[in-house]
Parts: structure tokens; C-alpha cells; sequence
């Protein structure tokens, strides 16, 4: 089903973890993964690519690793360094979907930004504490910007400030998967946004609709200036 | 109209932990009032000065309220309104 089918997974932390091995286990042809951090401590509960020994070492070159001996053969590149403006749509490039599991919403507004110019799927997800969401756009269908309109500047709590449990990045995580699956088998599931919430228990899906006046979906953003998204990729 | 809301993870400090909350309106502007007496500063991390936050999204029965009427958006009784902010991790 996944021949010839290349994803450019954004992040190598909590919600790429279970995306990695789902993917790498699965039949698509390849996977790029760019990151530019070092594995941590505090990390291990919930980036289950990583173990002790990893500690100190870059994520690429240990989650590269880690899909080998997952999946022998498996075709993984690995690009050190932030998904930022000047390099997004070059990496999307010879994609056929996009998977993001940044760390902040300046990176997804970019992800959601360069995938909709490139006419690539994109499969978003977020998570803090015990609970996170997980989206799918397509080409032509709602994005983010039709969810949550624009970057928020404040009052957004990250994994690096308030935590996150580790069942709630790999739920999402594999719901990331499963609609990377859906994409990459030709299935639509354009809009659908699905809730998790692992303290009430609860996986509840809901539809996002195109906004008329989103600015991504009416054309009006058609490049990526560094300015846009300098607030967050930086941190 | 005595309606269910739905209170996400970065907003449980105002409701003392509880993830969800009874609130009377019968409108989601109403209900957002009321919220705000019971739980204060619940009004300021839904709406500024134009309205709803533009990273909150707000679901009456699951169905976003800015394709309905917004905050005119009418609630009836046990309806269920939940609150969907934009959360950045994930890494």
C-alpha cells in the first residue's frame, strides 16, 4: 500500500517515538527525520526510542539506530537541526506526507504553512500533561490555521514547562500513525481531529471545517518569512 | 439552561482540578459568565477584547461555535460545551 511512499517526520521526541517504529515496521519506503537535540534524562519516560545509554547523544543518530535494529534495511535520513523557514519546503520537497511532533506552535503553524504550499498531507499532533490533539490536513481541506488561526504569543504551556505523561504522546503518537496509514492507503481523513484525555479516559473525535477568512486556505500566505515564526522555532 | 463544560488540562487550576463544571446560560457568552463568577480568570483565558481567543476553540455539542453564532451561540439544557485550546508539545 505504502510503495514509493517517503514521510518527513518533524521532531524526534515524544509523539515521534511511536511514529518512527509504526512507520518503520509499516511499508513505506523511507522516512527523514530532522531534529537538533541531544537525548536527556528527563526525556526517557515518554521518547521510548531512547534508553539509558543514549543519554548525552544526538536523537537523530540514536533514533536512526534504533530504527535499524527495529526495522534492518529500513531507509532513514537524518537532518540535524530545526524544521525553520528557510529550509521547510526543501525538505518537503521529495515527500509524500509530512508527521510533526515539534515542540512548539510556531513550528507547527510552519509545518502546517509549508505543507499546505507544497500540496503535502500534513498529520499534526500536540500534547502537554495528560491530554494533546492530533489533526490531519490535506491539500485543499481545513489546516491548522482553520483550528487555531495563528501562532499564540502567550498562555501556551509546552512539554518543557508543564511536563507530559508518557501514554498521552504515544496515544497520539500511534493516532498520528494511524492517519499517516489512512494517507498513505488513499483513505481521506481530511479535518478529523481527535482529543485524548488520559485522566477522564476519554478519545473523542470532531470535525474541523475551512474557515472562509483562514489566510493559509485563502491563498494569502504563499511564502514563509522567518519573521512569522522567529517568536517560537527559536525556543 | 444548565449545561456541561468541558475544562482541558492547562485550564483545571481555575476549577480546582475538576475537568468538568456545571455552568448556566443560554448562551455561550452566558455560560462564559458565569464560568468567570465561579471560577475567576476563566474569562480572561477564553476571550480578549474581540472576542474568543484566536488559539481557544470552543465546541457546543461538538460543533465549533464559529460556525454558529459564536458567542450568541444559543445552549439548551444539557447541552455540553467544551473548551479546546492550542497545546504546543509534544516533543
Amino acid at each position: 500500500m505504502s510503495v514509493g511512499q517517503r514521510a518527513l517526520v518533524v521532531g524526534a521526541g515524544g509523539l515521534s517515538s511511536p511514529v518512527l517504529r509504526l512507520l518503520a515496521k509499516s511499508s513505506i519506503e523511507h522516512v527523514t527525520i530532522v531534529d537538533d537535540d541531544l537525548v536527556d534524562e528527563s526525556n526517557l519516560h515518554r521518547q521510548t526510542l531512547y534508553e539509558d545509554a543514549d543519554v548525552g547523544r544526538s536523537k537523530i543518530d540514536r533514533a536512526e539506530a534504533a530504527l535499524e535494529a527495529l526495522s534492518p534495511g529500513f531507509s532513514v535520513r537524518t537532518v540535524e537541526g530545526r524544521f525553520v523557514p528557510g529550509t521547510a519546503l526543501g525538505l518537503l520537497a521529495d515527500h509524500t506526507i509530512v508527521v510533526e511532533g515539534a515542540d512548539n506552535l510556531a513550528t507547527k503553524f510552519l509545518v502546517a504553512d509549508a505543507a499546505h504550499i507544497a500540496g503535502v498531507p500534513a498529520v499534526q499532533a500536540g500534547a502537554v500533561r495528560w491530554a494533546g490533539w492530533a489533526f490531519c490536513a490535506l491539500p485543499g481541506s481545513a489546516c491548522l490555521r482553520c483550528l487555531f488561526e495563528d501562532i499564540p504569543r502567550d498562555r501556551v504551556e509546552t512539554c518543557a514547562e508543564a511536563g507530559v505523561v508518557g501514554p498521552v504522546v504515544g496515544v497520539l503518537g500511534a493516532l498520528q500513525a494511524a492517519f499517516a496509514f489512512r494517507l498513505l492507503q488513499g483513505e481521506d481523513p481530511a479535518g478529523e481531529l481527535w482529543h485524548y484525555d488520559a485522566l477522564r479516559g476519554g478519545l473523542r473525535k470532531t470535525f474541523v471545517r475551512q474557515r472562509s477568512d483562514c489566510p493559509l486556505c485563502n491563498g494569502e500566505i504563499q511564502d514563509l518569512p522567518v519573521e512569522r515564526y522567529t517568536a517560537a522555532c527559536a525556543a | 439552561m444548565a449545561v456541561t463544560v468541558r475544562i482541558p488540562t492547562p485550564l483545571r487550576t481555575l476549577t480546582g482540578g475538576a475537568d468538568e463544571v456545571p455552568a448556566d446560560g443560554g448562551t455561550v457568552a452566558e455560560v462564559i459568565e458565569h464560568l468567570e463568577a465561579n471560577h475567576p480568570g476563566m474569562k480572561d483565558r477564553l476571550c480578549d477584547e474581540k472576542g474568543v481567543r484566536r488559539f481557544v476553540n470552543l465546541y457546543a455539542n461538538d460543533e465549533d461555535i464559529r460556525f454558529l453564532d459564536n458567542l450568541e451561540t444559543t445552549l439548551k439544557d444539557g447541552d455540553t460545551l467544551s473548551i479546546v485550546p492550542a497545546i504546543a508539545g509534544g516533543r
